[in-house]
């Protein structure tokens, strides 16, 4: 069992590698560093081919070099450079090979805050059949933090009330405390439907009211399940926007936040719906994307125990 | 500590007086010109595009002076609104504010009023929709639906087919998120106040000053019951009213915007009604569907103006039914709230943010009205409901001003009580001429409501419950008073609600509260 963190060659992403010690180190995991590079197709042996295979593997070694460089000593790393035919297909070969219980990635873009996706992460995150961990651009961490916090978004979906339940049972592995966040922009009221601007601050408490009562009821759940994390909190976060409603509510710098697939999405993958898309977008910290699968096995987990 | 029967029926909510409800964030931020847009916006769209035939042919080419009566009236009591909007910051409508100022039972009455202004209007609006539709459907593919499916029995017809689409595609959007139907509204906002300008522009092209000859058929009565019907479609005014709280500078800029937006509104209507009535005979008016894309095929003679306008139109009353159906269950939601409606209104479904069962429950049954009533009826159901509405907000204004003299108001009614008076006269005069059957039909109505109040809402009332619990004390004759500042400024907070007194010991011998 192993975190898997992806490093592209020509561009090792320092936030990744900073992300992928602090679960490595808080879930006790052994580190593997990998980066894909693409192979000749169909292979062949001509001469061109080899020396500009060679050249990737260079390259592709001097950014693994540079990522081990950034990881501690108490980190136990592993390093692999795997040739395929994409870097979306290699690196989901690489975790199935490493057995993997996350994927690490960086943030596309450096500019600005939160996440952005690459085409290489959003096309992961339709693949991938285990959790995604993506650092914001930035991200660092202090000499031998551990994970201090998981925040789930709960949506007031099932299936997000199950995510829930399983990051519980994550962050009680991890030695961390459950935070339930739910987050609102407050809906612009219709300005000529005559029952006042103010028609949807009620609408908004109510929804307030209902997301609290049924954060409780999970809450209860995991005070009875046997893997009980270190602290176990529920906040909403409202905003005019997505940043604001997620800079609402504090964070710490050792905090991830776990976010559910929509719904809709295929059951073994990744969908992001359009909260979680957005929610990602403004991310000020690390971002676990959970596949539905994986929220059955994480629910399996903390049911069991 | 139960309450007397007079006590109860006329409990009235305590007025916050903090200047507004808690998590509001919306404050002082919208300028007089938005504000003139906001009444613009609301109003122009509900009922020019078809109420045309339904007012022409009872009053005649003087139908623009009922335009110009009903706008007068319903300016009138559009500015008592805003006196209580801008004293009352809360969100309801009419039926908050009686609720604070006239007591219960009142505000029960106007909650009748209100459920009908805005449930009916939301059919009449989606069965001129239909009119429309049918009319693009034909001219761009050209097939019609059948009469069997686009009529209501009475016109010879099964159902409203279109209709009910409509309002069940309104529902989808509502419930899907308010935040997508705002945007969308914007939208359509727009469109079809492009439109109207294009009728007028192809439209004046065909003007004929003989169509004005026989110009009051049937006399002043005539335009009168022509203002009664025409009389919803300044209904949108009120939103102006109800940014009262979150107005900048209102006791200036309210005022101007609720006259700016009327003379706007009173004039394109007048523009319009001017530009069909040159263009068309008035006795051609009577029952023409989708009139005003008929009368530009008629003056052109080629079908693409029409095919605008049908598809502007298409376009711009699907905005009017989001937005009245949206209003209809956000009132609905603050009187589940108060404990006069049941608790399924004030279920939000964490998910979507939005009132689902609500909406649900409130389309199905517009859905119905809009399938299988005729649309004369129907708008003239909204016009006695909101006219009815806003005579009762023209009572609330005056008696406000005696039994609250020193409540702060951000706006203050002009000429009082001249524009009150006056408001209540011009609310009955056209009330007068609506039809015996609307208004037994209404009378029905508010007496059901009323029966049901009595049996069930006076028991449920969440005002009440707190009475009966000593967190709100009597304090004088109708008037009661949190029983604390500190217990009030906890009620507006977010850790406790009105809703929590259900987990309370409500021990009628009167013991304290358990929390």
């Amino acid at each position: 069992m192993t975190v898997v963190v992806g490093v592209a060659p020509n561009h090792a992403s320092e936030a990744a590698i900073h992300l992928a010690v602090l679960l490595a180190r808080s879930y006790d995991r052994d580190l593997v560093v990998a980066s894909v590079n693409s192979v000749a197709w169909p292979p062949s042996d001509s001469r061109v081919d080899t020396e500009y295979q060679t050249f990737l593997i260079k390259n592709a070694r001097a950014a693994i070099d540079a990522a081990v460089a950034l990881i501690p000593s108490d980190i136990r790393v592993r390093t692999v450079v795997h040739g395929a035919s994409s870097a979306r297909r290699g690196l989901l070969e690489v975790c199935e090979a490493e057995k993997a219980v996350r994927l690490v990635l960086g943030s596309a873009s450096e500019a600005g805050e939160g996440i952005r996706l690459g085409s290489v992460s959003f096309g992961l995150l339709q693949a991938a059949e285990i959790p995604v961990a993506i650092a914001p651009h930035g991200f660092a961490l202090e000499p031998g933090a551990r994970l201090s916090r998981v925040t789930a978004a709960y949506s007031g979906s099932e299936t997000s009330a199950e995510l829930v339940l399983g990051g519980a049972a994550v962050a009680a592995d991890a030695g961390a405390g459950i935070r339930i966040a739910s987050f609102h922009t407050r809906p612009r009221a219709f300005a000529s439907a005559g029952v006042g601007l103010q028609a949807e601050d009620q609408v908004v408490k109510q929804w307030e009211m209902t997301i609290r009562a049924h954060t409780t009821e999970i809450l209860g759940e995991i005070e009875q399940s046997g893997r009980v994390p270190e602290s176990v909190e529920v906040v909403v976060g409202a905003g005019k926007n997505w940043r604001e409603a997620l800079r609402a509510i504090p964070w710490e710098g050792t905090e991830v936040l776990l976010l559910g697939s929509s719904s809709l999405g295929p059951l073994a993958r990744i969908s992001l719906g359009s909260h979680a898309a957005k929610i990602l977008r403004a991310a000020p910290v690390p971002v676990v994307l959970v596949p539905r699968r994986a929220t059955d096995e994480y629910l399996a987990r903390a049911r069991a125990e | 500590m139960a309450s007397s029967l007079r006590q109860q029926l006329f409990r009235v909510k305590p007025v916050p007086r903090d200047g507004g409800e808690a998590g509001s964030q919306l404050k002082r931020s919208i300028g007089l010109f938005q504000l003139i847009m906001i009444g613009v916006g609301g109003t122009i769209g509900t009922g020019i595009f078809f109420i045309l035939s339904e007012a022409v042919p009872i009053a005649g080419p003087a139908v623009i002076w009922s335009f110009v009566i009903a706008g007068t009236v319903a300016g009138l009591s559009v500015l008592c609104y805003a006196e209580l909007a801008s004293s009352v910051p809360v969100s309801g409508s009419s039926y908050s504010y009686a609720y604070s100022t006239l007591g219960e039972l009142p505000a029960m009455g106007v909650a009748a009023c209100l459920l009908l202004e805005y449930g009916v209007s939301t059919a009449a609006v989606a069965v001129g929709w239909s009119q429309y539709v049918n009319q693009l459907v034909l001219n761009i593919f050209g097939f019609e639906f059948p009469h069997e499916l686009l009529y209501a029995p009475e016109e010879g017809g099964i159902i409203n087919l279109p209709a009910v689409i409509l309002i069940f595609l309104c529902m989808g959007l509502l419930i899907r998120g308010t935040s997508q139907s705002v945007v969308a509204n914007t939208i359509m906002v727009l469109t079809k106040i492009a439109v109207l300008l294009f009728f007028v522009a192809v439209g004046i092209t065909g003007w004929n000053v003989d169509h004005f000859a026989n110009f009051a058929p049937f006399g002043f009565a005539g335009v009168m019951t022509g203002a009664g019907i025409i009389f919803f479609s300044f209904v949108g005014l009120d939103a102006v009213a109800t940014a009262g709280d979150e107005a900048k500078n209102p006791r200036r800029n309210l005022p101007i915007a609720l006259i700016a937006a009327l003379i706007v509104v009173t004039g394109v209507y007048v523009l319009v009604a001017l530009t069909a009535l040159g263009a068309q005979a008035s006795g051609d008016f009577a029952g023409q569907s989708a009139g005003l894309s008929a009368i530009l095929e008629n003056i052109v003679g080629a079908t693409w103006p029409g095919t605008v306008v049908a598809a502007g139109a298409v376009i711009s009353i699907f905005s009017v039914t989001l937005v009245v159906l949206y209003g209809q269950t956000r009132i609905l939601f603050a009187m589940s709230r108060d404990g006069m409606a049941p608790k399924v209104f004030q279920k939000v479904n964490p998910r979507t943010m939005t009132p689902v069962a609500n909406t649900v429950i409130v389309s199905v049954i517009v859905g119905i009205l809009a399938g299988v009533l005729p649309i004369n009826f129907l708008a003239e159901m909204t016009s006695i409901g909101t006219l009815a509405a806003f005579l009762v907000v023209s009572i609330a204004v005056m008696v406000l001003r005696r039994r609250e003299p020193e409540l702060e108001r951000k706006f203050r009614v002009p000429l009082y009580p001249v524009i009150p008076i006056l408001s209540i006269i011009g609310c009955l005069w056209i009330i007068k001429d609506l039809r015996p059957i609307t208004i037994f039909v209404f009378a029905g109505w508010t007496a059901l409501v009323l029966v049901w109040y009595y049996f069930t809402g006076r028991k449920n009332s969440v005002l009440g419950k707190q009475i009966d619990t000593g967190m709100i004390v009597l304090t004088g004759p109708g008037r009661y008073r949190l029983a604390s500042e500190g217990v009030y400024g906890d009620l507006n907070a977010d850790d406790l609600d009105v809703d929590d007194l259900d987990s309370m010991d409500l021990d009628p011998a009167g013991s304290e509260p358990r929390r």
